[in-house]
């Protein structure tokens, strides 16, 4: 479903200097699997996740989504792909289904699946209550629950998901991580950023710890455990940090 | 692009941009409110002054030595008390009183008490008035007053109206008494007459002020809508969101591009309607006022309406385009209007250039952006203005336009312009980070074509004014191949695939030949028949054959060969049939492409007479390029046209070709020239059709 190879990112600072935000990222994502990208802030799962979302371009190696590269067919990638991410707002001045109407329109949807999809989204993710309310005016969690829903709009296969309860309580973060779970079962693949490590431990099949933004180690809770000799996600990672540090010192 | 995506955004931007209590003020609120408001306000203001200040009596004092004098001179006249006891609804002694305008007051000290305010004005009588008068002299009489107050100058005003009253009556008594007639003072009776009928001295009018407006209101539309969809977006965190949906950035940026250019628009019109409603209120308000007045006498110019209507929709389309170009590198509302605040006094410069008396729409200023605008109404407004000056100002503000959008566009596509979070962008392009290509994007394509005719207007024409042949040759080879073959290097394209550097089949060449010989004719005729229509100007022929038969140069055929048929041949075929065909030929169906590049072709030559049958060429050369997937054919055909140019303006033909030719305005072709052309054109398609059909089948 999802594979990138080498994946880097380097920006240039105002005086010119290249600071690298993401160096060789290399893992894959399968049908129905919940891959979780974890790591501190600052430590590039937002630049990551943009380079999957065909929102930046890579400075070099390459990522497939549905067998297609994201350099080559951006386009039709974010036509098959959902996005979230705390950089991907809602409009202030429409109601939730202004919105999804509008987004639908955007991925092509013809009107009555549009209306349809709309319906669905809304029982599931428990909106009746805020439908012709202006975005402006909700709250986070029903601004968290408007998002999610413009970007299951289209149903896409593969969703991609930077830190989704970030700021939420817990009635709505268990909404959210449920829906996520429910989207793993039918199938989806999501790629999930977070730095919550017991949403990670919760949640994902396999885990990418990215510190700096180097991928220190991907793989099954399992697996991470046993190579750093810890039991929990957290230990695991703070063990790998140290071992990076002690290498590049 | 999906013209679907590109609607579906432009609805809700327009949706999001009304729903925005800012925007709708300063697109509805100023010109409908503000505008009346401050007019009506002002006027009313203005008038109820001026009626308290007509009906004040003003406080003189008189330093005379016989103030009695002076003081009957100051009396109103009979006609005057006449007038206010008739108009006044007082009994007639209170209204005869009524018209007393001046008092004259005693004070010890006359200029004190002017410059304390006690009294409006001073009348100084130097010397003795009635001796003078007796003599035949002249009276000096002073007017002080303070010029800075309303009431001061009002009695300076009456005090001199009712002293000049008195002269011309005294002047009389002079006359009667040295029994000479009235004509006496008036060797020279000057009576002046204003021709112009008012329809034409409010075009006049409207030409100074309409223009000027009409960018203020425009750039003012388009500001907010510009600021709120790029910036403002940017700060509500709304951008990613949109860049994470299948719309293409391209498709984005026109979306948002059309919302802020029919804003910009029709804040423009609400403002050109409400500041119209305003001025007419104000004119009716005024002439009830002052009835007899002549200058009141305006006409609008309604015929000149549509060509203001349309000279708006480019200067919207540029100053939109430029604004969004702009506000997209703010990363917030406050930081854009920064930014814009200094984009408005740019604008302003050219457009108070071009409102100096001086400035006329010349060669030189048709390419100057705003100005050329400014300058076009007024020139039509007086109707002062050919075809080919509206033609050259239409297709300079089109140009730039265009350029301004592709900038835009383009800036859309920089993910540190639209995604930064820092200030100070590094805005820069590394050769390095540029993928080799086979060809330009059509924007690239679209953005050279501007750049290159806007070069070719000011060098090549500073180079052709110097000298004719050198500086077409310096125009060839300096102005158009170089800028193009760098451009290709810079943006790392391959020369061989985008400038269709392959060796042609023979056939392919000859096809090309013949479509040139018989395209060549028939283009010749339809040239005669657009005459017609559009008669060409007196010397636009002459300049052209001079040019051709280089007469009295001395130079060989040869030499004008290379410079009037190889140079343009190898150059613009590099230029047309390869850089731009190379971007648009992978978007677009060939026969799009053809139409395209043939319009682009015809324009590039800059003269209305012209588009048309060098488009037509231009259409022929295109599809010789496309079809045999080589520029060689194209360029064999193009040196063709030019040499057959060459050699009929320098009578080189035969008789038999000759002859037609000069009489192809009255007689068109002759049948059998017309068959002839026909048959090679058709000819030259079918080799090409056959060649290019084959090597396809040999392919595949």
């Amino acid at each position: 479903m999802l594979r990138t190879e080498d994946l880097c990112k380097v920006f240039h600072t105002a005086r010119g200097k290249p600071v690298a935000a993401v160096k060789n990222a290399t893992f894959s994502v399968s049908a129905g699997e919940i891959f979780g990208i974890l790591g501190p802030n600052g430590a590039g799962k937002t630049t990551l996740l943009r380079m999957l979302g065909t929102i930046i371009t890579p400075t070099s190696g390459h990522c497939w989504i549905n067998g297609m590269r994201t350099d080559e067919s951006p386009d039709q990638i974010r036509s098959e792909i959902g996005f979230l991410s705390g950089n991907t707002k809602l409009y202030g001045r429409l109601n939730p289904a202004e919105l999804l109407r509008y987004f639908g329109r955007l991925y092509g949807m013809p009107n009555p699946l549009i209306a349809e999809r709309t319906d669905a989204l809304k029982d599931l993710l428990g909106m009746q209550e805020f439908m012709d309310r202006r975005c402006e005016s909700l709250s986070t969690g029903q601004t968290q629950k408007v998002s999610i829903a413009r970007v299951m709009m289209h149903d896409p296969k593969v969703l991609i998901l930077d830190e989704p309860t970030l700021g939420l309580d817990i009635l709505t973060s268990r909404t959210i991580l449920e829906f996520i779970l429910d989207a793993k079962k039918r199938g989806h693949s999501i790629v999930f950023s977070t730095h919550y490590m017991t949403e990670a431990q919760l949640l994902c099949d396999r885990i990418g710890l990215i510190h700096q933004g180097e991928l220190l180690a991907v793989g099954t809770k399992q697996e991470l455990y046993e190579r750093t000799g810890t039991e929990s996600i957290q230990e695991a990672f703070l063990t790998l940090i140290g071992r990076h540090g002690a290498g590049a010192a | 692009m999906k013209p679907r995506i590109v609607y579906t955004i432009l609805g809700k931007e327009l949706l999001d941009t009304l729903r925005d209590k800012r925007t709708l003020l300063m697109m509805v609120g100023v010109p409908l409110l503000l505008y009346p408001a401050l007019l009506i306000l002002g006027l009313q203001a203005m008038l109820v002054q001026q009626s308290t200040l007509e009906r004040s009596v003003s406080r003189v004092a008189v330093i005379a030595n016989d103030p009695l004098l002076l003081e009957g001179w100051l009396r109103p006249s009979p006609k005057d008390v006449m007038k206010e006891v008739l108009r006044s609804p007082k009994p007639p002694m209170d209204a005869a009183m009524d018209a007393i305008r001046i008092e004259i007051v005693d004070t010890k000290d006359p200029d004190a008490e002017l410059i304390a305010g006690h009294i409006d004005a001073v009348i100084a009588v130097r010397g003795d008035a009635q001796a003078l008068l007796d003599q035949n002299a002249s009276v000096p009489i002073d007017i002080r007053f303070d010029s800075t107050e309303f009431r001061s100058r009002e009695a300076a005003s009456r005090v001199r109206e009712a002293l000049s009253e008195a002269r011309d009556r005294l002047q009389l008594q002079r006359l009667k008494r040295e029994e000479l007639p009235e004509a006496f003072l008036r060797p020279l009776e000057v009576h002046e007459k204003d021709i112009a009928p008012p329809v034409k001295r409010t075009g006049f009018l409207l030409g100074l002020l309409l223009p000027m407006l009409m960018i203020l209101t425009i750039a003012l539309g388009a500001f907010y809508p510009a600021v709120d969809l790029t910036a403002g977006e940017k700060e509500r965190g709304t951008f990613e969101t949109l860049l994470s949906t299948p719309a293409s950035k391209l498709e984005i940026v026109a979306g948002k591009f059309l919302t802020v250019f029919l804003l910009a628009m029709a804040t423009g019109l609400l403002n050109l309607i409400s500041m119209a409603a305003s001025f007419f209120f104000m004119m009716s308000q005024v002439s009830s006022a002052a009835p007899n007045k002549a200058f009141l006498d305006i006409q609008v110019p309604f015929q000149a309406f549509p060509i203001i209507l349309a000279a708006i929709v480019p200067l919207a389309f540029f100053i939109s385009a430029m604004m969004m170009s702009v506000a997209v590198f703010a990363r917030s509302f406050k930081e854009a209007q920064n930014y814009l605040t200094p984009f408005f006094m740019i604008i302003l410069v050219p457009a108070m250039i071009a409102g100096f008396p001086a400035v006329q729409l010349g060669p030189l200023t048709r390419f100057v952006p705003i100005a050329n605008v400014i300058l076009l109404f007024r020139g039509l407004m007086t109707g002062t203005l050919g075809a080919e000056a509206i033609f050259a100002v239409f297709l300079s503000t089109i140009l730039y336009a265009a350029l301004a959008l592709l900038a835009a566009g383009w800036l859309f596509q920089r993910e540190e312009v639209v995604l930064s979070e820092e200030r100070g962008i590094p805005l820069t392009i590394r050769r390095s980070d540029i993928r080799p290509r086979d060809g330009l994007t059509p924007s690239w394509a679209l953005a050279f074509f501007s750049v290159m005719i806007i070069l070719l207007f000011y060098l090549g024409g500073l180079a052709q004014h110097w000298n004719a042949l050198g500086g077409l040759l310096i125009t060839e080879w300096g102005i158009i191949l170089c800028p193009t073959l760098l451009l290709l290097w810079f943006v790392r394209i391959r020369f061989r695939p985008a400038l269709l550097l392959q060796r042609p089949s023979w056939k392919f060449v000859a096809g090309a030949l013949l479509m040139a010989g018989g395209g060549m004719l028939l283009t010749l005729q339809l040239s005669a028949w657009q005459n017609k229509v559009l008669p060409l100007p007196e010397g636009f022929e002459e300049t052209f054959e001079r040019l051709f038969s280089s007469s009295g140069t001395g130079l060989g055929f040869a030499v004008l060969f290379f410079v009037l048929a190889v140079s343009p041949a190898v150059c613009e075929e590099i230029l047309f049939r390869g850089a731009i065909l190379s971007g648009l030929r992978q978007r677009l169906n060939p026969w799009v492409c053809m139409a395209v590049v043939g319009v682009l072709f015809g324009l590039f030559h800059l003269s209305l007479y012209r588009v048309v049958p060098t488009g037509m060429i231009g259409v022929m050369l295109t599809y010789m390029a496309l079809r045999s997937g080589s520029i060689f054919p194209s360029m064999a055909a193009h040196c063709l046209f030019n040499t057959v140019a060459i050699l009929a303006a320098s009578e080189r033909l035969p008789r038999t070709l000759l002859e037609p030719l000069a009489h192809l305005d009255k007689e068109g072709l002759p049948w059998f020239l017309a068959l002839g052309a026909l048959l090679a054109l058709g000819l030259g398609v079918a080799l090409i059709e056959h060649t290019a059909r084959r090597r396809q089948a040999t392919a595949g």
